[in-house]
């Protein structure tokens, strides 16, 4: 017989723990989980001794036989009616750096004939600051490092950030539309690119499904970027994708099912900041990122203008979504002064702006952490939530503050990004064309929309902890 | 009010040897005898509930009793004619054991938590006792709420490690902080008497105290109390809020004090936060769990509510050192409840009143005499 | 029982002989004898528990035994051990929690009841020792459906038996 016994301290945001995704292994009840290897039919039960070390001992036979522990899986968590979701763990061994450089090592043995690196901006910022490097160097030197490692390709995930803020705005404007035509329920909406929020309403609050927006996050658009555009005559599986962000949560997003085609995940492997500086540490030798060799992004995406890295969108730090609904609304209804965003209890990770020109009473807001996506789902609940669209994610203040991100620098990376230059949205006229037919062909909700499913509670009757 | 602690205390001094205390209850096979002869004396017995009764709470007046328990309920009871007597049932509030309550110190608001995961707001508003607000959010059983002293704020546990704390405005509840600092089932929390420190009790065998910055109104752990080994069921502060008791699993009583930064003890302080240290363990006494423990709202007593169905009486010796007083054992009653004893809570304002409440269905009223 | 429950923890676990009815003597008849509780009517009560993984009673298993069960009527107090079938046994806390239900159910409640685990037969014995002498856990887990309901189902062959 095999054992896993392991322990574990939890990384991902405090919407997903409280979701209860990694409650069933607490420190002081570890996952247990018997692997039977051989059958000794002879014999009925075995006798098991446990050692002070405690390692096991099989003295049922004549030798004492010591029992090894091995490593859980995916499948083993899935088969095992001790404790159900070991997601967290799991996880962070199928999607980690260490699982990433196996795979840039073993390419041919693993099938890969493109391995591809997406990179998110508020992972530079981060690494950058903790390496007390300008980002741009940072920026060159890790894509020197992962081309090294064996990336074949490092791109800049703006691209579909773009996109998903335009996917964003369209359907907006489609739930005002229908808002306005009566159907009262297609307002609030609320954004859905933070995995912790998605999961902790799929959870919790399925009733509020309806109102998430269904636009893919700027890293599963780049999925399907990297596995559905950029070689179609590829087999994704081919195709080793993995992105840098900012947070544990978006390990979660790569797994959904949503986001595999052919049992292909669009983003096979998610890195965080975190993992990156011991990655630096394992492999840059004593002279650090600093040494590698610089290298420029790659910018694969033929004939579309090539969108500047290092550049970030008006608002916040996590993607400017409520920024851009703002501006445009204003814009659409010919207001001139477009309102700022308004902290709510002197405190910056609630903000609120109101349009209240020329007839118009639209507020849009910015929630982030725990604490007020708890207060914002309690005033839905008591219809006291006058927001029309919100821009919602787990870490207090959002992006910048990833619960991957290296900690202790918040106050850095934050006027790091607020000194960025601003970019507009491109013209990704010709990508929509190119790609998916039209700006409102079926295959844009194919690509770049997805779902929702609420979460029912189904607990397995032997494994309900109390 | 001044006249009676007096009064109280004179007597609490002037009287001779206990006649309840058991001689084959022992610490280390030596009962600490005090000069005392206090005695407990129920002085009235309610009954009603049925099913386990989990806590049982004055208002801040002293002039309702307020008691909850397995069945669901919350019972109201005032006087009459001297005595206390049931004036209203609240039902339908909870669908699952109602576990803890706290008064709002206005005596307008009643919170309540229950094992159904929900804190529900009671108010008398328009005449009676009603239900109008629930504060959900904890994952699983609420296990303690505890209104604070100015009345601005209530702080939840519950089973799911995490203590909340909801800012009062209008009747209306916002979230301000959802602290993941226990690793374990929380089971207590209690405001210091001034409101800025907030202590909680938790299965995983510490105590936790939080603070609010001033600069971004931000809450957090700002001391971690350790030194139990079990489980610690319940915590209470003095009437200055710079010493604790707790009460644990294995049947301990602990008493912690405050260090504040530069103190003249010479105790070591981080980031300008004071420190709490152990001072005083009673151990013996108790035979099993200890569920709920209350300091005198005035004086240097502590009463405990057990699982070996007593209630006990320590009185802090007066000349003993802060740095390390002894307690002793004045009175107790050992078959106080026919069951586990789950809760104790001092009068507000009569200083030789105090309620219990137990398995065995009841509250009883208790006076010290 | 629920999903993903098709591996069986112990495929072949080891039977033990069952021990006779207790033989009802005239004094159980006799309403003017003070009855003591004593470990073999404790036993009686639980020694038809089901296994929650195998159609089998936990005397049958050898969970529980007539001789780990203490009764002290002075004191009210019994204390009861049980000995999960493997070291490693993902359900011994809820076999504990049947058990604990099924005497809180049925001793008169003067009783205090520990049920803990057989000292050295099971890994995370502290973990669920200190969980099943929780009270206020227990009473919570008591109310919680779908728990009880599973818990129910074990206990059905007790009564059962005596039908």
């Amino acid at each position: 017989m095999h054992f896993f016994n392991q322990k574990m301290a939890s990384r991902f945001s405090g919407a997903v723990q409280i979701a209860n995704l990694d409650d069933f292994i607490t420190p002081s009840q570890e996952c247990i989980k018997p692997v039977e290897i051989k059958k000794d039919k002879s014999r009925t039960g075995s006798k098991i001794r446990i050692e002070e070390d405690g390692s096991y001992v099989n003295v049922s036979g004549g030798v004492p036989e010591k029992l090894a522990r091995v490593d859980i899986t995916l499948a083993d968590c899935l088969a095992c009616s001790g404790c159900i979701t070991t997601a967290e763990t799991v996880l962070i061994t199928q999607q980690s750096h260490d699982e990433m450089l196996r795979v840039f090592r073993n390419k041919e043995a693993e099938n890969k004939e493109l391995v591809v690196v997406s990179l998110s901006l508020q992972p530079i910022l981060s690494l950058a600051e903790a390496l007390k490097l300008p980002h741009e160097i940072c920026l060159d030197k890790l894509c020197g490092l992962l081309k090294r490692l064996g990336a074949d390709m490092v791109v800049d995930m703006g691209i579909a950030e773009d996109l998903a803020l335009i996917e964003e705005y369209k359907e907006f404007t489609e739930r005002y539309q229908r808002f306005i035509n009566g159907d009262k329920s297609a307002l609030p909406m609320l954004a859905s690119t933070c995995p912790g929020w998605v999961c902790y309403a799929e959870k919790t609050k399925g009733h509020l499904l309806p109102n998430l927006s269904s636009c893919r996050s700027p890293q599963q658009i780049m999925g399907r970027l990297i596995k559905g555009y950029l070689s179609p005559q590829m087999s994704p599986s081919r195709i080793y994708h993995v992105s840098l962000m900012p947070c544990y949560d978006k390990k979660l997003e790569a797994s959904r099912s949503q986001f595999s085609v052919e049992d292909s995940r669009d983003v096979d492997c998610v890195v965080t900041p975190v993992e990156i500086m011991s990655l630096i540490k394992d492999v840059c030798g004593e002279g650090g990122l600093q040494t590698e060799d610089d290298c420029a992004l790659d910018w694969p995406w033929v004939e579309i203008e090539k969108c500047q890295p290092l550049t970030r969108h008006d608002g916040s730090g996590s993607g400017g979504y409520a920024q851009r609904i703002l501006s445009l609304t204003a814009k659409g209804l010919e207001i001139e002064s477009v309102p700022k965003f308004e902290n709510v209890n002197r405190k910056t990770d609630m903000q609120v702006s109101h349009i209240s020109e020329k007839g118009q009473n639209l507020k849009i807001a910015v929630v982030t952490g725990f604490r007020n996506i708890q207060n914002l789902v309690n005033k839905m609940k008591r219809g006291t939530c006058d927001y029309q669209y919100i821009e919602i994610m787990a870490c207090p203040t959002g992006c910048l503050n990833g619960g991957a991100q290296v900690k202790g620098q918040l106050k850095e990376v934050e006027k790091a990004f607020s000194e960025l230059p601003l970019r507009d949205v491109a013209n990704l006229e010709d990508l929509y064309s190119r790609w998916l037919g039209a700006s409102d062909s079926p295959k844009v909700l194919q690509e770049l929309h997805t779902t929702f499913e609420a979460v029912t509670y189904n607990p397995n009757p032997l494994g309900i902890k109390w | 009010m001044i006249v009676s602690v007096l009064v109280f205390v004179h007597w609490l001094h002037a009287t001779a040897k206990s006649l309840f205390l058991k001689p084959n209850r022992s610490l280390n096979g030596v009962v600490p005898m005090s000069d005392l002869n206090v005695k407990l004396e129920l002085i009235e017995s309610l009954k009603g509930h049925t099913g386990k009764v989990w806590c049982a709470k004055w208002n801040a007046s002293g002039t309702l009793l307020a008691s909850c328990g397995e069945d669901k309920t919350v019972r109201l009871w005032g006087t009459s004619g001297g005595q206390w007597k049931l004036k209203t049932v609240l039902q339908d509030g909870h669908q699952k054991t109602v576990r803890d309550l706290s008064w709002s110190p206005c005596g307008k608001f009643l919170a309540t938590a229950s094992f159904d995961g929900t804190t529900a707001i009671w108010d008398n508003l328009g005449g009676q006792f009603e239900c109008n607000a629930a504060l959900e959010g904890h994952e699983n059983e609420v296990k303690s709420v505890s209104w604070c002293p100015s009345g601005n704020l209530i702080a939840t546990c519950s089973r799911d490690k995490s203590v909340w704390i909801w800012q009062v405005e209008n009747d209306d509840y916002d979230c301000a902080a959802v602290l993941n600092a226990h690793i374990q089932d929380v089971k207590k929390v209690a405001w210091s008497p001034e409101g800025d420190v907030l202590a909680s009790a938790s299965y995983d065998e510490t105590i936790k105290m939080f603070k609010e910055d001033p600069n971004d109104g931000e809450w957090s752990n700002v001391a971690t109390l350790k030194s139990h080994n079990t489980t610690v069921w319940s915590i209470s502060f003095d009437k200055t809020g710079t010493r604790l008791a707790s009460c644990a699993d294995d049947g301990t009583v602990k008493i912690w004090r405050q260090y504040l930064p530069g103190n003249p003890e010479g105790v070591g302080t981080v980031d300008n936060d004071p420190t709490w240290k152990c001072v005083c363990t009673l151990s013996g006494y108790h035979d099993g769990p200890v569920y709920d423990i209350a300091w005198h709202p005035s004086e240097d007593l502590i009463v405990t509510a057990a699982c070996d169905n007593g209630v006990r009486l320590f009185r802090m010796e007066p000349e003993s050192d802060p740095n390390e007083p002894s307690f002793s054992l004045v009175a107790a009653n050992y078959a106080a409840h026919s069951q586990d004893v789950n809760s104790v809570k001092w009068h507000p304002t009569d200083p030789k009143l105090f309620v219990t409440a137990g398995d065995d269905s009841t509250v009883s009223i208790w006076q010290v005499t | 029982m629920g999903g993903g429950t098709e591996v069986l923890q112990n495929l072949n676990p080891r039977l033990f002989v069952k021990c006779v009815d207790r033989a009802v003597t005239e004094d159980d008849w006799n309403e003017n004898v003070t009855d003591e509780f004593d470990s073999r009517e404790v036993f009686d009560l639980i020694r038809h528990i089901n296994d929650p993984e195998h159609p089998l009673t936990l005397e049958e298993l050898n969970v529980v035994d007539v001789n780990r069960i203490t009764v002290d009527n002075e004191k009210n107090k019994i204390d009861i051990l049980y000995t999960p079938t493997i070291p490693h046994c993902s359900l011994a806390t809820l076999i504990g929690l049947t058990i604990k239900v099924q005497l809180l159910r049925n001793i008169p409640p003067r009783f205090k009841i520990q049920v803990k685990i057989t000292p050295g037969t099971h890994v995370s014995e502290a973990a669920i020792n200190k969980q099943m002498a929780d009270k206020e856990r227990v009473s919570a887990a008591m109310e919680n459906i779908d728990l009880i309901q599973t818990i129910n189902k074990s206990l059905i062959e007790v009564e059962n038996h005596y039908k």
